[in-house]
């Protein structure tokens, strides 16, 4: 029954995607384009239709150069472009056209003079079809039309709203940079470009999405970033066809290589400093627009455990906190598991004094321990779900109400035992310590829990056998997921070495450069060869 | 589309395969619930009225809210109800005991966490065999657990009200630990006594506890050993002897004893004691052993001894330090001949020294062990003298000088 379930599942999925190729072939194939021809009122009655006579399309008709004896008119989405920009660079430049100093030729000739001579914009760039034109306006982009040209010039002059650089609501820190990346595509670039000045950093730019046309960047430095990563996520975002990309989560969830894994296989990070590391260790950054997240590829296990301040701080300390990130994912996983696991199952494995603790609490609890602990994670998915979604006021009321209010009544009550309270509330906040892989510990840590609630001690061991099984089979772009506690790459994964410990770039991800500096132990003394000739 | 779908058939059956081997293995069906669990904290096994019966106690805790068990921890009040409950049965078995335990409850003996294990005089002096074979065989009994024998009835320890740790076995186990660290020997654990029951010819000794006081106030104290042989108890050593039995075995740490002379006497804490032990088979038959015992010991208190200068006073406290271990280990000695019990497992000494001389001699083990001669050397060292050097009343007489 599974193997006909699982047949019919493979062969529609096969099909699906045949006759999506298929599909896709024949429109690209079959795009079609309209010439501009000379006549004014004909193309824009095109270029309207193109743009389904949207209301906030403005279409300015004008007439100028020498003796006005030119018309034309500006087409341009209300809302999308610069008005100083559009009035400075196109319309000022158009009006103020000196009379003898450009002697006109034919009319194609016209456009020529117009992007290369009059035109003060920094982006010119001329169309022969229509829907180019409808491209740029889409874009904030403004349009030029010329009666008796055939032919069109897209002015760039983008200029809409956009959110000011500010300090990044999910990666905040103490010590550090506090900006974080914006809506806005260019400004997430420039930030990038502004931490690393390199001729080296390559930006290549791509659109994806057949309705949304969403602008996509890949960011990575050449002769350190792994060509084959490189290609392949060219590869796999190029041959996207999608309708819409509106955040990097579709990205993600499109060309990632373990789409049914509860780890994600790509990093992603808000801020500009933990990109450009990223990138400088020879990763690859995929900047969307419209989202202040940035992805990066290939990302390893032990990203999860790392977070910019560990570089920031002094490297004793950042091994401290890494170690104890690790121990919080191991606790938050199996914590549940292994109460449920000990009470159970191996009652002889508790200590004896405790054993007596708990099993006073345990009296008179009417649920078995398993469902006693799935209520507890359940009720705490649901407060943490409830209070993450609303103004912060709002939130800490949810918080109170459920953790404190709800807990203390529920112990008194005698529906739940206090140790599992202590257990939940250990595990919840543990948690917190390892954000990045939050989603796969709330997975993981309910499938624990059923393995300790039918099997025990044994479950939990086949479980964590398994998880070790499942992430050494793990690979993000060709990089191995646990890569990092490799003997080469160890030195950024468990423990933090010191920077100028650290001085080659990680081998499972970069390629080529492999050397970021020399390697000495500080202090540089300046008078050392000197004293050492007397 | 042919590779994908083996692949997929394949991950079925592993599936499967490993959901049904595990599920067969174990499973939910195995699960013990902590609430429906008794846990026992000590065992108790004495002579029933009945012939060729015993009667069994079986201390378990009192999980109720209203009962002491979790509060003990704290504060160690027993109010509402008692931190634990005793149940008795009496069968021609341990096992039958246990069963009809099991039997008259709601909830399911959970024998892992028993503390200790007790007998009762009478029916140590009637052999232990039956019951202990019974515990070997349970998988679910633990070896480690320290056996004790009781001056009395068994139970009565059990159902004694020891302050401030209001579960008596917890308290009992505790006590036998806290001497552990003093000696091994005052911990018999089950393996230790079965090991030695095994030996040829070797005498196994359970430490004799003995409850005094009345209801409110009770106490209980270490009051000797009881020596076996075989599975019965034949006789047993006073508390000076037992200090010689321990002495003899060496790694002693932090044991208290007691040097006199006259009116004068001192404390002294032995700090460390190790004992070297060495076995000879004389060329006219006879056996001797020598025992090398190097000893480091801190005086705690020192009253009397005003005629002595400090300096005289350690060297003579050595020498009488010195002499008490040596009594002690030579009644110990003597009584063990007495009790023709060899305690102290020489003749395993001697078997692993002289394995071929062995099979003439152990006919005649008895005979060889009551004609046995000892050879004791002490060294004692006095390093320190505490806080104070001199005592109180000597710094006055030098003053007077």
């Amino acid at each position: 029954m599974l193997y006909g379930y699982f047949k019919r599942k493979w062969s529609y999925l096969v099909h699906a995607r045949r006759v999506q190729n298929i599909e896709a072939e024949k429109e690209a194939a079959e795009k079609p384009t309209t010439k501009i021809n000379g006549n004014l009122d004909k193309s824009l009655q095109e270029l309207k239709a193109l743009l389904s006579d949207a209301q906030d399309l403005k279409i300015h008709p004008l007439r100028f150069g020498p003796d006005n004896r030119l018309s034309g008119a500006l087409i341009f989405i209300d809302g999308l472009i610069d008005n100083p920009t559009l009035t400075n660079a196109i319309l000022r430049p158009l009006k103020n056209w000196p009379e003898e100093a450009l002697p006109l030729s034919d009319e194609a000739g016209i456009l020529e003079v117009l992007e290369q001579e009059v035109l003060c914009a920094s982006d010119v760039k001329k169309a022969a079809a229509m829907q180019e034109l409808a491209e740029g306006c889409l874009s904030g982009d403004t349009a030029l039309l010329i009666d008796g040209c055939e032919g069109g010039l897209v002015v760039n002059s983008k200029g809409f709203e956009k959110r000011a650089v500010t300090e990044p609501q999910s990666e905040s820190v103490v010590r550090g940079p506090r900006e974080g990346f914006t809506e806005n595509l260019r400004t997430n670039t420039s930030l990038i470009r502004r931490k690393i000045r390199s001729g080296q950093l390559k930006v290549e730019q791509m659109t994806v999405g057949r309705k949304t046309g969403t602008g996509v960047c890949l960011m990575y430095l050449d002769g350190v970033a792994n060509p084959e990563v490189v290609e392949t996520v060219r590869y796999r975002i190029g041959n996207l066809d999608v309708d819409a990309i509106l955040e990097t989560g579709y990205i993600e969830e499109y060309i990632e290589d373990a789409p049914f894994s509860p780890f994600g296989t790509i990093g992603y990070s808000e801020k500009p400093d933990v990109v450009a590391a990223k990138i400088l260790e020879g990763r690859v950054a995929i900047v969307v627009d419209g989202t202040p997240f940035v992805l990066t590829a290939p990302m390893l296990f032990s990203e999860s455990f790392q977070t910019a301040e560990d570089y920031y701080a002094r490297p004793l300390y950042s091994s401290l906190v890494r170690i104890l990130r690790v121990l919080g994912f191991i606790i938050t996983v199996f914590a549940p598991a292994i109460y449920i696991a000990l009470l159970s199952f191996q009652n002889e494995l508790i200590p004896t004094t405790l054993l007596f603790t708990v099993a006073k609490a345990r009296e008179g609890v009417p649920f078995p321990v398993f469902v006693e602990a799935f209520i507890m994670v359940l009720a705490f998915e649901i407060l943490r779900e409830a209070g993450v979604r609303l103004p912060r006021p709002v939130g800490q009321a949810i918080s109170i109400v459920g953790a404190l209010i709800m807990g203390e009544a529920a112990i008194n009550a005698g529906i739940v035992g206090a140790p599992m309270v202590i257990v939940i509330a250990l595990t919840a906040v543990t948690g917190f310590l390892v954000p990045i892989q939050y989603d796969s510990i709330a997975i993981l840590r309910i499938i624990m829990m059923i393995m300790a609630g039918c099997l025990g001690f044994y479950g939990v061991a086949f479980g964590f056998i398994g998880l070790l099984v499942h992430l050494s089979t793990l690979e993000s772009f060709g990089a191995h997921y646990l890569g990092s506690f490799d003997s080469d790459d160890a030195q950024d994964s468990l423990i933090c070495m010191p920077l100028w410990f650290m001085v080659r770039r990680p081998k499972e991800i970069a390629r080529g450069d492999m050397t970021r500096g020399r390697r000495f132990i500080p202090p540089l003394r300046p008078h050392a060869k000197e004293e050492d000739e007397e | 589309m042919r590779g994908p779908m083996i692949r997929i058939q394949r991950l079925v059956i592993m599936i499967l395969a490993v959901s049904i081997l595990t599920m067969t293995l174990t499973g939910c069906w195995d699960s013990r619930e902590l609430e429906k669990q008794l846990i026992l904290t000590g065992l108790a096994m004495d002579v029933s009225d009945k012939p060729g019966r015993i009667s069994v106690t079986a201390q378990v805790v009192n999980t109720s809210q209203d009962g002491g068990a979790a509060k003990s921890g704290a504060n160690g009040g027993t109010t509402g109800g008692g931190a634990t409950i005793e149940m008795k049965a009496s069968g021609s078995s341990l096992m039958d005991c246990l069963n009809e335990i099991d039997r008259n409850s709601d909830h399911k003996l959970l024998v892992h966490h028993n503390q200790i294990r007790l007998f009762g005089i009478d029916l140590a002096k009637q052999g232990i065999k039956r019951p202990l074979d019974a515990i070997m065989r349970d998988p679910k009994a633990r070896l480690e657990v320290p056996l004790a024998v009781i001056d009395g009835r068994g139970e009565d320890a059990l159902t004694a009200k020891f302050s401030p740790t209001p579960i008596s076995a917890v308290f009992l186990g505790g006590m036998l630990e806290d001497m552990a660290n003093v000696s091994r020997q005052y911990r018999v654990r089950l393996i230790d006594f079965v090991k030695r029951l095994q030996e040829e010819n070797a005498a196994p000794v359970i430490p004799i506890m003995k409850v005094t006081g009345e209801d409110d106030n009770q106490q209980i104290k270490l009051d000797g050993m009881a020596v076996f042989q075989d599975d019965k108890m034949i006789g047993r050593l006073t508390n000076l002897e037992t200090s010689g039995y321990i002495w003899s075995f060496g790694d002693v740490k932090k044991a208290p004893a007691e040097v006199s002379e006259g009116s004068s006497s001192a404390a002294l804490i032995i700090q460390t004691l190790n004992c070297t032990r060495e076995i000879f088979l004389e060329e006219d038959g006879s056996v001797r052993v020598s025992l090398t015992i190097n000893a480091v010991i801190e005086p705690s208190e020192i009253y009397g001894f005003e005629k002595m200068k400090p300096a005289e006073l350690l060297p003579h406290l050595e020498k009488l330090a010195e002499q008490e271990i040596q009594d002690e280990i030579t009644g110990c000695f003597l009584t063990a001949q007495k009790l023709n019990a060899d305690i102290f497992g020489f003749c395993t000494m001697l078997q692993k020294k002289y394995p071929r001389e062995w099979d003439d001699l152990k006919d005649e083990w008895n005979k060889v062990f009551s004609e046995m001669e000892l050879d004791i050397q002490v060294k004692v060292q006095i390093p320190r003298t505490g806080q104070i050097i001199q005592s109180l009343e000597m710094e006055e007489k030098d003053n007077e000088n």
